[in-house]
């Protein structure tokens, strides 16, 4: 090429933009502490915990309750023996729905 | 002058109020509940013991001597308490159907304890202290209806029941029976060891129920009379039929008032049968 022809295509060059950078990935670095919090969670919720007092759990037999058995179809020989040695027991067999029946009043 | 005669007065009457407050039998039975040791009891265990104490199953030492030694403090405080003459378990009755009654549920484990404790004794050849302790046994069963709802009267005639089972198994296996002594001290303990099946039917109505409507007060005093007069059954049963749902959904069924009464008066007659009483 000659020289004047260059000097002109140098003056109508029009350089192109660069070609615009790759977007960057969408970061995950909070990822890893979520799952870490999450796997820490759950093993806190696993762990074995101290039993709550006796008398926590236990449901305390009032004179509705007492009521609420001797009306139910249940022979009260059951009633009576399930209640005798129920200690930490209190919710099972019969005695079991007098909760939802003191919920449902 | 006067004002001093009352002060003495007063004075002279303390130590008998104390001591009247303190002879309640029901304080021993809590202290006693209070050492009560039953956590070893599973639910399987207790339909085995439930088994040996009526009779379905043969008592086993091995078995249950070291619940009974665990409980030995518990059942001696029990005894004691059953020496008293008044038993007030001072349920706060304002509270209407909320008023706690746990002792009725401590009182039916304890008072079993007490008849596997005769077991232990009576096969360990103490049979003084197993006839003492099914009479010690028959007081505490009372003092548990005494003053509490139909709930309280049927726990205390399972254990009356469940103590002249015992004592008729004592009188059949024992050689040559019980002696005179024994026999009159348990069927006077057992004469004593009735269940008031009207006032438990009272409390029931006018605190656990409260039947405010005049529906309500005339279908309590059928209930009662019924109690009294069984003939009168039919009767209350319509009544019931025809009470507001609400109130007749929770009246206890007559018929099984009824049919317990007769229950533990047979069993009585059995063993004053067997005991030769006149």
């Amino acid at each position: 090429m000659p020289h004047d022809d260059f000097d002109r295509y140098l003056a109508g060059f029009v350089p192109l933009p660069p070609d615009p950078l790759p977007a960057p990935a969408p970061s995950k670095r909070w990822l890893v502490p979520l799952v870490l919090a999450a796997a820490l969670a759950l093993v806190v919720w696993r762990l074995p915990r101290p039993a709550p007092p006796a008398s926590a759990r236990e449901v305390t037999f009032t004179l509705g309750r007492a009521n609420a058995v001797v009306v139910a179809g249940t022979p009260w020989k059951t009633a009576l023996d399930e209640a005798a040695f129920s200690g930490r027991q209190v919710n099972r067999g019969s005695l079991e729905f007098l909760t939802q029946e003191e919920l449902s009043r | 002058m006067k004002i001093r005669i009352a002060l003495l007065a007063a004075a002279l009457a303390m130590p008998t109020l104390a001591q009247k407050l303190g002879d309640n039998a029901a304080l021993r039975y809590w202290s006693a509940f209070a050492v009560m040791q039953q956590e070893t009891v599973t639910p399987a265990k207790a339909k085995e013991l439930n088994a040996v104490l009526e009779g379905h199953a043969p008592y086993q030492d091995t078995e249950y001597r070291d619940l009974i030694q665990r409980n030995r403090e518990a059942l001696e405080t029990l005894h004691r308490g059953a020496q008293l003459a008044v038993c007030d378990w001072g349920v706060d009755y304002a509270l209407g159907p909320d008023a706690p009654v746990d002792y009725v549920r401590k009182a039916l484990g304890l008072g079993r304890l007490n008849v596997l404790s005769v077991f232990h004794l009576l096969q360990n050849g103490q049979r003084a202290a197993a006839v003492e302790r099914l009479a010690g046994g028959l007081r505490f069963a009372r003092h548990v209806g005494q003053g509490g709802s139909l709930f309280a009267a049927l726990a205390a005639k399972s254990l009356i029941v469940t103590h002249l089972r015992t004592i008729a198994f004592a009188q059949n296996t024992e050689r040559d029976g019980l002696t005179a002594k024994e026999k009159s001290l348990l069927l006077a303990a057992a004469d004593a060891s009735d269940v008031d099946w009207r006032e438990a039917l009272r409390v029931e109505f006018e605190v656990s129920l409260r039947p405010a409507t005049k529906e309500g007060q005339v279908l309590a005093a059928e209930y009662l009379a019924a109690l009294a007069d069984p003939t009168r059954l039919a009767a209350l049963q319509r009544s019931i039929t025809t009470a507001p749902k609400a109130l007749a959904s929770r009246v206890p069924k007559p018929e099984r008032v009824l049919d317990e009464q007769r229950d533990l008066a047979g069993h009585r007659q059995r063993v004053r049968t067997l005991l030769g009483a006149r």
